[in-house]
């Protein structure tokens, strides 16, 4: 097969490729679009299997075994968020006219420039590489086909891969870069990718199937000979799989996790180039299932190649090629061949015109649009569009020299992968855009910044040095510096990871890091507050329709804009936008009307679609005058968030004060219960107390009517015992009544002047008997004669020493040789004070505080019940507060209790 | 496709459910529980257990969005 023939089939493929594209444009020219459906769509997704996935995924499973798999894992874990993820996504950049995610990122942040330039920088840096490396894939299946087929005993090197750079740059000027919309679809564009995706899913099929059932005897076989041959062993553990074993592992699936929609491409033809939302949905699972089946056959090539060239020098890259060619099977290792070539070119249309867009809008426009705007002389949309043809040639011959200087020296894996790492250092504030509305623009340009610049250091400088680029190769080993801590794939020493993970990992850390300390310690402008508010409204109204964005604008006059569309769109094209607009929203604008913010919005997201969106809030900006918040807002502002403050005070204050008013009620609720008990108590004990004295009476009483018995000797006895227990029961009966009398009628009480000293006299006197029978002594301490009156109520001050004084008798200590009460009587300044102290039983501690309670009694009186109602102290008690007066008690256990009454007069 | 931010939200739910599960299962210290070497059908446990997991992931998907479409 000559040289020519060969090319010549490329560049039938490519024209091929041509006519692909150009008939899906034609179609949606006539109102057809072959793009709008999620088969369509989930193929397109599939740009995320290049030549690396093609030929390189081969190469790392023969190499590491299951290694090859975390790139593909990550998404897979992915796709069951693409609904709401992707959802978003897509509509952020249909509101705001998004092109590329520098744009998204900026956007989100404030629009500022700074990022804009930065994510760009970074995108571009990560993604040469990656198209060199399509690029090398290309030219080298081209020569090992070219060489093996012909047998040629020198090899020729072909220059295949400039002829595809420059091929593949026409192709992308052509279908990308005719609309000066660039965010309007890309039919044929995306219609070829979807096409290729097809394509190089078949030629990988086709040769998994002959490796596997031709070349052996299915699935089994080439495991059963693998293991014979001794290959398997080493290549089915994760563990074994890198330096880093489950760590790696975890890392690369994070690694493509994060990625897959950061890669300009994906993020491209996942935001832009959506044409309905609700395929994400369905292309799911397409998506998925298109992985699994291109990945299948990855591990039986690895192994089949592994078997059929051992012993020989080999790249594993090349199994794919390879295998077909050493069995002279040439139309199969031709299909293999534009199947690779197919993988790469939908990789590079992709990502060469993603990459160019942010070349473009972040880089070169806002510095020239900066000195043309104001001039009449340029024709703007032909600059641009010129521009954007300069930005592909420029990528595609950076990309052509990089694979010159380093490409070679690489396996394909590994300059994949340190791309994944550079584009991954967007994963901050990319996802951090979404769900974090804290973030803030000075946060992702450090954290960006760090983790560029780390990156860089641990994976970009070190290729670089083993091209023997730059610098001494000893910094891989000692350190820049000579510093041992800065090796660059050691960081601060440690090796315990793969070159790739290192990097990442530490890179990340800086990154992340920085993001949300930053974030953190700083406050964002009221730009970009209130672009992440737009962000989050639309991120929280994803289940419901668009809504419409409104903004603090002063006015300005219609025809400033009408203007700046027509510089930028051209008269006609204008003239088209505004009137779309005044139909979809009803309205009509004169020139020198007064245009509304949504028409102002409107044309910032057009301008977005052309120039990216820092540059078009530039351009707005420079007729449209912001409102900034004035003092007055602010105060405003913080009045407001001052009364809610106060509000939610008072909220606090109120439901304390419910809580105290529910503990009240708990607390009275309580005593309640307790009196309720009580009063069962009492009852139960006054109907025992009433009953004794009843029952005796009763029984005395029948006795005596009885005639059959003759009972006149003891009459007196029985009638004695039946009048002083009618008197007991008289005598219950009326405290009861007294007590009750007491409660009810608070103030009524009757006062006159009297002598303490004979009041006091009559009561013990009137308990003599009582004393004498139990034995008990007196001892009174009176006051002085013309100190003794006082001002008190005389029958009920008489009641309260009866009680006390009776008390102090009945609980005598019988154990007690001498058993006395001393009652002492003094007259303080303005108050008397009235002292009862025995020496009885006293009063447990415990029970001090409850023996002033109704119907108490002491609780080890309950079997010998004493001659009493219970009531006695509460009566006193109550009469004491009467008076105004206090009344207090001190005892010791079996040795004394003391009554303190302290009256004022 | 039309649902409820209710349905919405379960779907949510489910969804991150599955994802914890999976980043769970696909790494250590369960895959080092089949990381053994062991063959089933001459066929590694390891590769099995990923391509199968891989296939029945699809199914889930295909399940959870077809359900959601009204």
């Amino acid at each position: 097969m000559s040289l020519w023939l060969l090319f010549g089939l490329c560049i039938f493929y490519l024209l091929f490729l041509f006519g692909v594209a150009y008939y899906a444009e034609r179609k949606s020219l006539g109102g057809n679009s072959l793009i709008n459906n999620p088969l369509i769509y989930a193929l397109s997704l599939t740009t995320y299997c290049t030549a690396w996935t093609f030929y390189g995924s081969v190469g790392k499973a023969a190499m590491t075994g299951i290694g090859f798999l975390p790139t593909y894992l990550g998404p897979i874990i992915l796709a069951g968020f693409w609904y709401i993820l992707f959802r978003y996504v897509i509509r952020i950049c249909k509101i705001q006219r998004i092109t590329s995610i520098a744009d998204f990122i900026a956007s989100r942040y404030g629009s500022s420039t700074t990022i804009g330039v930065l994510v760009s920088v970074v995108s571009i840096l990560s993604i040469i590489p990656y198209i060199s490396l399509q690029l090398k894939a290309i030219s080298q299946s081209f020569d090992i086909l070219y060489n093996n087929i012909n047998d040629s005993d020198a090899l020729i090197q072909t220059n295949t891969g400039l002829m595809t750079a420059i091929l593949m740059s026409i192709f992308i000027i052509i279908f990308g870069t005719r609309n000066i919309d660039a965010s309007e679809r890309q039919e044929g564009m995306v219609f070829a990718i979807a096409f290729e995706a097809v394509f190089k899913l078949i030629a990988f099929l086709a040769i998994g199937i002959y490796v596997t059932f031709f070349v052996y005897d299915g699935f089994t076989d080439i495991f059963r000979q693998a293991n014979d041959a001794l290959i398997l062993e080493r290549l089915t553990s994760v563990s074994t799989s890198s330096v880093g074993g489950y760590w790696d592992w975890f890392m690369l699936i994070n690694l493509s996790f994060f990625a897959f929609m950061l890669l300009p491409r994906q993020f491209y033809l996942i935001g832009v180039q959506n044409t309905d939302e609700e395929h994400s949905s369905s292309a799911a699972w397409l998506f998925s299932l298109y992985l699994l089946t291109i990945n299948i056959f990855i591990i039986p090539i690895a192994l089949g190649g592994l078997i059929a060239f051992q012993g020989q020098n080999v790249n594993a890259d090349t199994f794919v090629l390879m295998m077909p060619i050493s069995d002279g099977n040439y139309v199969l290792s031709l299909i293999v061949f534009f199947g690779g070539f197919a993988a790469a070119t939908g990789m590079i249309i992709a990502s060469a015109y993603a990459i160019s867009m942010m070349l473009t809008n972040n880089l070169l426009l806002p510095f020239t649009l900066r000195f043309v705007t104001d001039d009449h002389r340029y024709n703007i949309p032909k600059m641009i569009l010129k521009l954007r043809r300069i930005s592909i040639i420029f990528i595609m011959f950076f990309a052509y020299i990089f694979l010159v200087l380093v490409g070679s020296e690489y396996p394909l894996v590994e300059i994949g992968l340190i791309s994944f790492v550079g584009i991954v250092q967007l994963a901050p504030s990319f996802f951090g855009a979404i769900l974090w509305k804290r973030g803030n623009k000075k946060g992702v340009i450090t954290g960006l910044a760090l983790g560029t610049l780390v990156w860089i250091f641990t994976l970009v400088l070190p290729t670089l040095i083993r091209a023997n680029l730059i610098f001494d190769i000893d910094i891989l080993s000692e350190g820049a510096l000579g510093m041992g801590i800065l090796r660059p794939y050691a960081l601060f020493g440690y090796m315990g990871m793969s070159n790739i993970v290192h990097g990442m990992f530490w890179s990340l850390l800086f990154n992340l890091g920085a993001y949300i300390v930053v974030s953190i310690y700083t406050n964002p402008t009221i730009q970009e507050l209130e672009k992440a508010s737009e962000f989050s409204a639309i991120g929280n109204n994803l289940v419901g329709d668009r809504i419409a964005l409104n903004q603090n604008i002063n006015a300005v006059p219609f025809v400033q804009i009408k203007q700046l569309l027509e510089r930028f769109f051209g008269k006609e094209e204008a003239e088209k936008l505004i009137h779309k607009y005044q139909a979809d929203y009803q309205v009509i604008f004169k020139p020198h009307h007064k245009v509304t913010p949504s028409f102002i919005d409107y044309t910032e997201n057009l301008l977005t679609g052309v120039v990216g969106s820092a540059t078009s809030r530039i351009l707005v900006s420079k007729i449209v005058k912001r409102i900034t918040l004035e003092d007055g807002d602010i105060i405003k502002a913080v009045s407001e968030t001052h009364d809610i403050i106060s509000q939610s005070k008072q909220l606090e204050a109120k439901s304390k004060r419910l809580e105290v008013t529910t503990a009240q009620l708990q607390h009275a609720n309580e005593r309640l219960k307790e009196l309720d008990e009580m009063k069962d108590n009492f009852i139960a004990s006054i109907s025992h107390e009433l009953r004794t004295p009843l029952t005796s009476i009763r029984a005395f009483a029948e006795m005596l009517s009885n005639k059959n018995y003759d009972l006149e000797h003891r009459k007196d006895e029985f009638l004695n015992i039946i009048v002083k227990e009618s008197s007991r029961l008289s005598h219950l009966i009326n405290d009861i009544l007294y007590f009750e009398k007491l409660v009810q009628s608070q103030d009524d009480l009757l006062l006159t002047h009297i002598d303490l000293n004979d009041l006091v006299d009559e009561v013990v006197i009137s308990l003599l008997p009582q004393a004498e029978e139990a034995e008990v002594s007196f001892e009174i301490i009176r006051v002085p004669e013309h100190r003794s009156s006082i001002f008190v109520d005389a029958d009920k001050l008489k009641q309260v020493f009866i009680n006390l004084i009776n008390n102090a008798i009945k609980f005598n200590d019988p154990t007690k040789p001498e058993k006395h009460i001393k009652i002492t009587l003094a007259r303080l300044s303005d108050n008397f004070e009235i002292t009862v102290l025995d020496n009885g039983i006293g009063i447990p501690a415990s029970e001090l505080e409850i023996i002033y309670k109704e119907f108490y009694q002491i609780e080890s009186d309950k079997e010998n019940k004493p001659y009493g109602s219970g009531l006695g102290l509460a009566i006193s008690k109550k009469i004491i507060e009467l008076h105004n007066g206090t009344i207090a008690v001190r005892s010791s256990l079996s040795q004394w209790t003391e009554f303190v009454i302290c009256l004022p007069q | 496709m039309k649902f409820s931010t209710l349905q919405f939200m379960r779907r949510l739910q489910k969804t991150i459910l599955l994802a914890v599960l999976m980043l769970f299962i696909m790494n250590f210290p369960f895959v080092a529980i089949l990381d053994m070497g062991n063959l089933a059908f001459d066929i590694p446990v390891l590769y099995l257990f990923f391509y199968l997991l891989w296939a029945l992931l699809i199914v889930v998907y295909f399940y959870i969005y077809k359900n959601n479409r009204a």
